[in-house]
């Protein structure tokens, strides 16, 4: 039988070819991702119901399979490998139901529609290509495709007068972040020897796992693929492209980007970098002290930046980049708990961002002011679209019950033993992005009425979009336990909580205490999470 | 494999793998210039047996074994260029242009005779045989030095390896457009082989010698190239700058294989035959309707001719190496060779060039779709047999990009006979 994952690959092609063939190009769309939404949770929902099928997640991949794609230039032969664990599922689930509400929340009337429709396509084909492909050139490869769609989207369908710098402002910051990853797996590559070399990730993995790379290689390898995917994902100091690209970015693109395929970064660190070079982050330029400052720039300089944007969009578009602070302290932590932590808050950060943006466009339709200090009551006019923004917003910010709080939680939870200091400034984040949520609530919404000519057309289909991500938000955040158990099988499985013990053995300076917290998380984590998630599907078995 | 002319004309591999290369440059290169789509090709019998001189010129090359079959090979190939370069009599750019390239060609041409004769006093023989077993076996000295240099000095000028590029720009702006695309892709590959007969058979043992000359100089053409074509407004020149950084990335596929046969080289030369083929289809084709070669003139083109513009951003990705075009594994196999060989410097330059240049590439793709057509835009009429070409080669961009294999193959065929 073939994996439904192919399947999740081939309808947006599917789609691609019959806009190009004049089908109605936001019907096609559509109906590609409703139909996406579907394959996942009906093959899901099956899976679910099988016992033991989402324990196997703990030693292997579902839905594994892989097309021979034949004798790759220089690689050898290479095969088209899906497959997903706790870690990317979550993920392709994200992406099927932002590019549904991305899609439902795009006006109707759409300038060049079938052109329009194409890229946003092509950005979700990519997306989702990236996160199911175990093949560390399909991942590449496939992140790749949404580079030009972008382009064209933002250049073409884009606001504000600078829509054309923004465009390729983005593109060249991007590519400069491919390339710096490319000469990354040149030098991964380059560490194998011919006969075993390889691009598929599980045998990657095994490889190196038993084979571990010299120090300065791996050193090497970390500062190349960290300051590349720390470029598409916007960590502290390559973070210049991101807010400017989300506020000109028309909504569907600003939701797909900013909820998703900034995550690949995230994702990719997670999958590639930790468990090939487990050590390298310790060993790393400046060790520890790099990193802190790093995530500390992120979160409160970012922050403290987004406090002073008067514009709605720029200061979602900033908020959006500081909450990557929270992931990159999760992942530079590195014990288990905060790495569920990290895969919790990349859905839940990327469903209430996305309910931001979709938010900002539908407003940006309706009034011709973006500056937050000319607006006001306009929950007056709004009020679902009003209740929906206090929703992402308290989400956001980390409000129990909501997205982000399960996974922001672990997180601080997971980084305190290794990051004490850090985890207190992130907690002041949280802070941080209450003070400008919050104000924007009040001077959006709320207080009098400040704007002339509100156009008050509603379209039913953002009203429905915006509401899937609504139901998301509240769902991923009361019943987090469905996934974070997952999530830590795949984890231990994927970055062998023992590999690194392995690996520290091979040096000789492993000492017992090195990660106990990893040791000893496979119990307590269960404790917190049961503690703080009442609702935990694995009291009803 | 064979022979002929006592050893002095070779029948392997990659001889035919060129020749198929200049026989299908070729055929577009006819299908531009034929009646009804090109007004710049007044006399057009002439300008299709010029062609046949110049393929058949370019075929030799694919084969030479010897200096004098080289010589008299290349000149074929650059005479006929001279009269195809300035073809548009009425042109006075078309007229420039060609006597900037007889100029300098025949200064390059005499720094290659020159060198000849170098090698032929020096070493008592023409054919590369002879050479080879002299420079295997004897220090280099002042005599040989100079030989080879302005050997090597002729072939950069038709390659147009920085600091030999000086020309292209304007030729390339001058000439014809259908010329223009036989320069870019007939005439490079032509260079690069003779590049490749030279340094992978008399030169091979100077290995040492010259590798550190080229990594300069495929370093600085990469950068020129980038570099020179980011302010250009004219999309013909913009492919000469353009095509300077291509010839250093062909360069670096030598320079990492260490002058043993190169399955880089023929990758990244097919990919970017068919890009740069493809873009200068389109724009040949429409240039005249349009009133012109200047960025300006192809505003709003997106709206009007959806298909033409697609496969001008097609062919403009795929050379900016994105994958998944073509072009992205050219580039990836000579990064990888690059790498692996130890070159990492280069590999460097190359990554710096090929984000530098994304934005002279988005360039075009902005003046199609962000900016709105003139009011005046004239219709644009193409025969069928132009748009079965052009969408053949959009294809043959976007299928290569996603089955690499069917290429790479064609090049283990090639290197493997």
């Amino acid at each position: 039988m073939i994996s439904p994952l192919f399947l999740l690959v081939a309808l947006p092609i599917f789609g691609l070819v019959a806009i190009i063939f004049r089908a109605p190009a936001r019907l096609t769309t559509l109906l590609v991702c409703v139909a996406n939404v579907l394959v996942v949770v009906v093959s899901g929902l099956q899976e679910f119901f099988k016992v033991h099928s989402f324990q196997v997640l703990s030693t292997h991949f579902l839905w594994e399979q892989s097309i021979p794609w034949g004798n790759l230039p220089g690689l050898g032969e290479v095969s088209f490998k899906v497959g997903v664990d706790g870690i990317s599922f979550p993920l392709v689930i994200l992406t099927v139901v932002v590019a549904l509400a991305a899609v439902l929340v795009t006006p109707p009337r759409v300038e060049r529609e079938r052109l329009f429709y194409g890229n946003l396509l092509l950005v979700i084909l990519g997306a989702l290509g990236a996160f199911v492909s175990l093949d560390l050139f399909f991942l590449y490869v496939f992140h790749e495709v949404a580079l030009i769609p972008t382009f064209l989207l933002i250049g073409m369908w884009g606001h504000g007068p600078r829509r054309v710098f923004v465009s390729y402002q983005t593109t060249i910051y991007l590519l400069a972040g491919s390339l710096a990853i490319l000469i990354g797996f040149l030098i991964l590559l380059n560490a194998m020897p011919a006969a075993h070399r390889t691009t598929d990730l599980v045998v990657l993995r095994e490889w190196f796992l038993n084979q571990p790379l010299s120090r300065s290689t791996q050193v090497q390898l970390y500062a190349w693929l960290l300051i590349g995917f720390g470029i598409l994902v916007g960590l502290f100091p390559f973070h210049g492209w991101a807010p400017p690209a989300y506020a000109a970015s028309p909504t569907g693109l600003a939701m797909l980007h900013a909820g998703v395929l900034k995550k690949f970064g995230i994702y990719a660190l997670l999958r590639i970098v930790l468990p090939l070079f487990p050590l390298a982050p310790r060993d790393f330029v400046f060790g520890e002290n790099l990193v802190s400052l790093l995530i500390v720039g992120n979160l409160l300089v970012i922050g403290w930046v987004t406090i002073a944007q008067r514009r709605l969009d720029q200061m979602l578009g900033f908020s959006s980049v500081m909450h990557m602070g929270y992931l990159f302290l999760g992942l530079f932590a590195a014990s288990q708990l905060s790495l569920s932590g990290v895969v919790l808050l990349m859905v839940g950060h990327g469903l209430s961002v996305s309910g931001l943006f979709a938010i900002n466009g539908v407003l940006r339709e309706k009034v011709d002011e973006g500056d937050m200090s000319r607006l006001g009551g306009l929950a007056k006019y709004f009020p679902f679209f009003s209740f929906a923004f206090v929703i992402f917003a308290l989400a956001s910010i980390g409000l129990p019950g909501l997205a982000n709080f399960p996974g922001e939680v672990l997180i601080f939870f997971g980084s305190w033993k290794r990051y004490p200091l850090v985890t207190i400034a992130a907690l002041f984040g949280v802070v941080i992005s209450s003070i400008y949520l919050l104000r924007a609530v009040r001077r959006v919404f709320f207080g009098s009425v400040a704007h002339e000519g509100v156009r008050r057309e509603i379209f039913l289909s953002s009203k429905i979009g915006i509401l899937i991500l609504l139901v998301s938000v509240l769902g991923w955040g009361l019943l987090p336990g469905l996934w974070s158990q997952k999530a830590n099988a795949s984890l231990s499985h994927w970055l062998g909580t023992d590999a690194l013990k392995v690996a520290m053995k091979k040096r000789g300076n492993f000492n017992g205490n090195e990660r106990s917290d990893v040791v000893a998380s496979a119990g307590s984590e269960l404790v917190g999470i049961r503690l703080f998630f009442v609702v935990d599907p694995s009291f009803f078995k | 494999m064979g022979a002929a002319l006592k050893g002095r004309y070779v029948w392997d591999g990659v001889a035919i793998f060129f020749k198929r290369l200049f026989l299908g440059c070729g055929f577009f290169v006819a299908l531009m210039a034929r009646k009804g789509e090109s007004k710049s090709i007044a006399q057009r019998s002439e300008f299709f047996i010029l062609t046949w001189f110049a393929i058949g010129g370019m075929g030799f090359l694919a084969s030479v074994q010897d200096l004098v079959t080289l010589f008299v090979a290349l000149e074929l190939v650059t005479v006929t260029f001279y009269i195809l370069v300035s073809f548009y009599r009425v042109n006075r750019f078309s007229i420039e242009a060609g006597v900037k390239y007889l100029v300098l060609g025949a200064l390059s041409s005499g720094c290659l005779v020159y060198g000849i004769v170098y090698l032929f006093g020096n070493t008592g023989g023409l054919r590369f045989s002879q050479i080879a077993s002299v420079i295997n076996t004897q220090p280099l000295n002042l005599g040989l030095g100079l030989g080879v240099l302005l050997l090597l000095v002729g072939v950069a000028f038709k390659v147009g390896l920085v600091p030999f590029h000086w020309w292209i720009p304007d030729v390339y702006q001058g000439a014809p457009t259908p010329v223009t695309a036989f320069l870019s892709v007939g005439s490079k590959a032509a260079g690069i082989v003779v590049l490749w007969r030279l340094l992978m058979g008399p030169l091979e043992s100077l290995v040492f010698v010259l590798t550190p000359v080229l990594v300069w100089v495929a370093a600085l053409s990469i950068l020129f190239g980038a570099l020179g074509a980011l302010a250009q407004r004219d999309v013909k020149r913009l492919m000469g700058y353009s095509s300077i950084s291509h010839a250093g990335f062909l360069l670096m596929g030598f320079i990492a294989y260490g002058f043993q046969p190169s399955g880089a080289v023929l990758f990244y030369l097919g990919v970017y035959a068919v890009a740069t083929l493809g873009i200068f289809m389109v724009i040949s084709l429409l240039s005249e309707s349009l009133g012109g070669t200047h960025l300006s003139c192809f505003y709003g083109l997106g709206q009007r001719h959806f298909g033409l513009a697609l496969a001008l951003v097609v062919g403009m990705v795929s050379l900016a190496g994105i994958p998944p075009l073509a072009g992205f594994w050219g580039k990836w196999m000579v990064f990888w060779s690059a790498w692996q060989a130890g070159y990492h410097f280069l590999v460097f330059v190359g990554a710096f060039g090929a984000v530098v240049s994304i934005y002279y590439y988005l360039a075009l793709v902005k003046s199609l779709f962000f900016e709105k057509a003139p009011q005046d835009m004239p219709a644009v009429r193409l025969g069928f047999f132009s748009h079965v070409a052009i969408y053949v080669l959009m294809l043959a961009s976007l299928a290569l990009g996603i089955f690499p294999g069917m290429l790479s193959h064609a090049v283990q065929l090639a290197l493997a006979h």
